[in-house]
């Protein structure tokens, strides 16, 4: 874990009550970004986000990961679920269990055969046509790739919060690169061109 | 090594969780494979486009703020109780001896003393005044007594 979050947290239970502050400010944006990506709407990440810090300074005095932003995502993940459960949306989920899309398997939530991701996302910017393509995900793959860009978190961490194995993170992420790099062919093949 | 396997591998070194016995065959296998060389080649630009950029209201912020500040736990009352008496004791000492030293100068006070001193015991005669001065005739003949030894 980051040496100066330890620091502000200790300064926080020590009584110091803005000592979070840079917490805060640092990791408000992969957070936001990484919740607003998994709900629909900003004022579903709105609430998602505040009860998200709220929760974590209820128990921060219980806090023994190794990383700060990795157990906010894993709140924000149950807190995703609750709101998923809640509005009968994002069924997808793996962990929504019982519910009436419980049953899908990843195929489900593959494109449709004989079209491309290139030809699925029709942005023009290298950044807007990812964007575009991590949106057609399902929000199992979707929440591997931004756990892993995001925040930067472990496999096995991805695994526990997803109550999967490594191997089917691994898929997950996997599949995600696959529609990357079909996405990013004239790219590569302009890199190559480049070094040749 | 197969291109499942080699992709896994790609995806848990960059996590930094693949087992160094593992760098070596998936080094070979990108030297000869494309398609795999493809995929690590999606996983960087991943990273350079796909930023987090979205940041939440100002109000969503400072509503965590005043949360923070409402649940951050009181400084032990151990350091209250310690410090708070101890300051006090220290002022007072501090305030008590500047008091003392202003109001009080011992170097002065000596001095003035020595000086009284040596102008009263100037003279064996002064001395003695001041010695037997105020005392009765039978006070005297009774500190004579007293130390009267007969030889002299």
């Amino acid at each position: 874990m980051d040496q100066s979050d330890i620091e502000y947290i200790k300064a926080y239970l020590g009584g110091d009550a803005n000592a979070l502050e840079p917490m805060v400010e640092k990791y408000k944006r992969p957070l936001y970004s990484f919740i607003l990506k998994m709900t629909e709407g900003r004022e579903d990440t709105d609430e998602i986000f505040q009860e998200t810090w709220f929760r974590a300074l209820k128990n921060i005095h219980k806090f023994q990961h190794k990383n700060f932003l990795n157990w906010l995502f894993r709140i924000a993940h149950n807190l995703v679920i609750d709101r998923a459960r809640r509005n009968k949306r994002n069924v997808s989920m793996q962990t929504l269990t019982g519910g009436e899309d419980g049953d899908r398997t990843l195929e489900d939530h593959l494109p449709a055969p004989g079209i491309t991701p290139a030809e699925e996302v029709g942005g023009t910017g290298l950044g807007e046509r990812i964007e575009k393509a991590v949106e057609m995900l399902s929000p199992d793959q979707k929440e591997v790739f931004l756990m892993r860009m995001y925040a930067g978190t472990s496999f096995k961490e991805i695994a526990k919060i997803q109550k999967c194995s490594i191997n089917t993170c691994l898929a997950r992420m996997q599949y995600a690169l696959t529609k990357l790099r079909s996405i990013l062919r004239e790219e590569y093949d302009e890199l190559q061109e480049a070094l040749s | 090594m197969k291109c499942s396997e080699a992709e896994e591998c790609i995806l848990l070194r960059d996590s930094g969780e693949l087992a160094p016995r593992h760098g070596g065959a998936l080094a070979a296998h990108l030297h000869d494979c494309e398609g795999c060389s493809r995929f690590q080649h999606a996983l960087v630009e991943a990273y350079d486009g796909f930023q987090a950029l979205e940041e939440p209201s100002h109000a969503v912020l400072n509503k965590i703020r005043r949360e923070a500040r409402k649940l951050a736990p009181e400084p032990s009352q151990a350091r209250i109780i310690y410090w708070k008496p101890v300051l006090a004791m220290a002022a007072s000492i501090m305030i008590g001896l500047g008091i003392f030293l202003t109001t009080f100068q011992p170097d002065n006070v000596g001095m003035e003393f020595d000086m009284t001193e040596t102008e009263l015991l100037d003279s064996h005669e002064q001395f003695v005044n001041i010695m037997y001065s105020g005392l009765s005739d039978d006070d005297l003949a009774f500190n004579f007594l007293m130390t009267y030894d007969g030889e002299t």
